[in-house]
């Protein structure tokens, strides 16, 4: 069956690889031998199959390659943030020679013609990574359209701006299957859906994050959204959503753990506190047996990082003045031991289940 | 070639679209028709920014300087800046913040312990230009005077007495020549009870800003009150046709101009007219 989408592309060339690898081995323990004309025959599908691949998606064939597509995916990424503030500066540099009807058409041609750029560019760039780069600097020239447009006009800010940033970022994220511009996308749901979720209660909404709940309904949304919405095409994309709904929910629940008085509860800051601690060892566990029951690395991944920086941060509150400093760093050392111990743990019995699930018919 | 994802480059397309229109027509409606208020203020009310710390932006936003006329009596109320934005006024007391919907009733017990519960909300507010507020501010600054020359003349040999004289002459020269005549003076929820009580366009002007409770203590019991954190629009975009005027002035206090700011039907303000004037 032909892959849909470059990530599937990749693992199927892998499998070729890692298949090409194993066989010389047994060849060479003289486990299994082909013969040569069987050896051609699969070589030449394989041959064939990857270029293919190569063709429609830019798959890298070796490691050698796939070393160097992570050195492109970073030079493009910084390549985007750098081309994106060159764009912010050049119209700071010079707008104020421009009457206010021209400074309005600049910034309205510059997100119209990016876009139409990045339209052209992905239609020709089989690698992807210059779509990336005109894709940020669109979504840059957006926001600056937006944002200029209110200080010309002096137009009173408003969170309704983070709606259609949200969704120009997350229309290029679709367009392009671009994971950094949906991660941008759902940042702005996120501000937008806090800021809405503070003005509720009355609150300004330049506040929201003064309060940190209000980013809880959108860490719960974005969390649960995969699992509404298949993403069959974009097969990258579940992780992004739950991922940053993941840092949505424990970022938050972190600051309130420390300062109670950021919360909508009408509570004693330390119990505010303590709930939130609590709450965050019980969801970063939580995180932890879901990702690893459902496969889901970035789940399991978020979880392990925040249930360490909440013990950590416990054990700085508990100790760190009571302890002289090397016995305060040993425990954390010897914590930090006794994680990778139940992660191997873990690992291992994951391991066993994924085996009796592939015996499974 | 890839797919092409037509509705996908349309839907991009029409965000856009709608969004700059969307924006322009927002601005367009707001200086549509009358202007709700117009003001005409000076380099006094309308700071230039230190351009010398940013050369690379070519654009020019001044920006509003209001302020509120605090309590005479320091003790009355922590806090307090008389010079600029921000701050409480005598007016904004317990009663007026729960008429503008802020429950207070819980805000004294909160006095230090969990002042950081409360948050701003958006209002009304009434900037009052070269008014009733400015003369009792000025006024204040001259029998503060009086009162240092009196102290000074029973104590003609104090050093103390003779720098406090020196820095009140100067904080009235100040007030006389070179600080905002522009004073928050009232709060409300609607444009037309506000406007009913501040009938004169040309010397009241009603903008958005944001009110914040306040509690703490002075005179050694628990107080609970208003301060008002920050007007919605407080720098204004010089147009293009009026920057050359102020190419040469670089900083702050540096030259003196007028200017008129017309307020719009969604009180957002834009510059109408401006003209430097001689030294």
């Amino acid at each position: 069956m032909t892959p849909s989408t470059r990530n599937a592309a990749q693992q199927r060339a892998d499998q070729v690889r890692v298949f090409h690898l194993e066989l010389d081995r047994l060849d060479s323990e003289g486990v299994l031998r082909l013969t040569e004309e069987q050896k051609k025959s699969v070589d030449a599908h394989h041959e064939t199959l990857l270029n293919q691949l190569a063709q429609s998606f830019d798959i890298d064939r070796d490691a050698r390659s796939r070393q160097l597509s992570w050195g492109m995916r970073i030079a493009s990424f910084l390549g985007a943030l750098a081309l994106a503030a060159s764009v912010f500066f050049l119209f700071r540099q010079f707008w104020g020679l421009f009457s206010e009807e021209v400074q309005v058409g600049i910034l309205s041609a510059s997100s119209l013609l990016t876009l139409a750029a990045t339209v052209l560019v992905r239609a020709r760039d089989v690698t992807g990574y210059f779509t990336k780069l005109t894709a940020m600097v669109a979504f840059a020239c957006f926001v600056l359209n937006v944002v200029m447009i209110g200080q010309i006009y002096n137009i009173t800010p408003s969170d309704k701006a983070f709606l259609p940033w949200a969704a120009y970022g997350l229309l290029l994220a679709y367009l392009c299957d671009l994971r950094l511009l949906l991660a941008a996308g759902l940042a702005c749901v996120i501000a937008f859906m806090a800021a809405r979720v503070g003005t509720w209660s009355g609150v300004y909404w330049i506040h929201f994050g003064e309060r940190p709940e209000n980013f809880f309904p959108a860490a719960v949304v974005l969390f649960a959204l995969p699992q509404i919405i298949r993403h069959v095409r974009y097969d990258q994309f579940p992780a992004v959503y739950r991922l940053v709904g993941l840092l949505a929910f424990f970022f938050p629940v972190l600051i309130l753990s420390h300062w109670g008085g950021g919360s909508y509860l009408d509570w004693s800051v330390t119990n505010i506190e303590n709930l939130y601690q609590l709450c965050g060892f019980v969801f970063s566990a939580g995180a932890i047996w879901l990702g690893l029951r459902m496969q889901w690395t970035e789940t399991a991944n978020t979880g392990v990082v925040f249930f360490v920086i909440f013990l950590y941060t416990k054990f700085y509150d508990w100790w760190w003045e009571l302890l002289p400093k090397y016995l305060f760093f040993l425990i954390l050392g010897l914590t930090a031991v006794l994680v990778l111990m139940v992660m191997k743990r873990l690992r291992q019995g994951g391991g066993a289940d994924s085996e009796e699930g592939e015996d499974l018919p | 070639m890839k797919a092409p994802h037509i509705p996908l480059q349309l839907a991009a397309l029409a965000v856009i679209v709608v969004t700059n229109a969307v924006a322009l027509s927002g601005a367009m409606l707001n200086r549509s028709g009358d202007a709700e208020s117009q003001l005409t203020l000076s380099q006094r009310e309308l700071r230039l920014p230190y351009r010398s710390f940013d050369r690379e932006n070519s654009g020019l936003a001044l920006s509003l300087d209001w302020r509120v006329l605090v309590h005479p009596d320091k003790n009355v109320v922590y806090y307090s800046w008389e010079y600029s934005r921000g701050g409480m006024p005598e007016w904004l007391d317990k009663a007026k913040m729960e008429s503008l919907g802020f429950d207070m009733s819980t805000v004294s017990e909160q006095a230090g312990r969990r002042n950081d519960r409360m948050l701003s909300r958006e209002v009304l507010l009434v900037l009052e230009f070269d008014g009733e507020a400015y003369r009792t501010s000025l006024e204040r600054a001259r029998q503060s005077l009086v009162t240092e020359e009196e102290k000074l003349a029973a104590l003609p040999d104090s050093n103390d007495k003779k720098n406090r004289l020196k820095s009140i002459t100067d904080q009235l020269t100040r007030e006389e020549n070179e600080n905002s005549r522009l004073f928050v003076v009232d709060a409300g929820l609607s444009v037309e009870t506000l406007r009913a009580k501040y009938a004169d366009r040309t010397r009241y002007a009603i903008v958005r800003g944001q009110i914040r409770p306040w509690a703490g203590n002075g005179r050694g019991e628990s107080v609970a009150r208003g301060s008002i954190s920050s007007v919605s629009i407080e720098a204004i975009n010089v147009p293009h046709a009026f920057r050359p005027l102020l190419a040469d002035q670089r900083e702050p206090g540096q030259g003196r101009f007028s200017a008129s700011l017309s307020f719009g039907q969604r009180l957002e303000p834009w510059m109408t007219h401006l003209e430097v004037t001689p030294r």
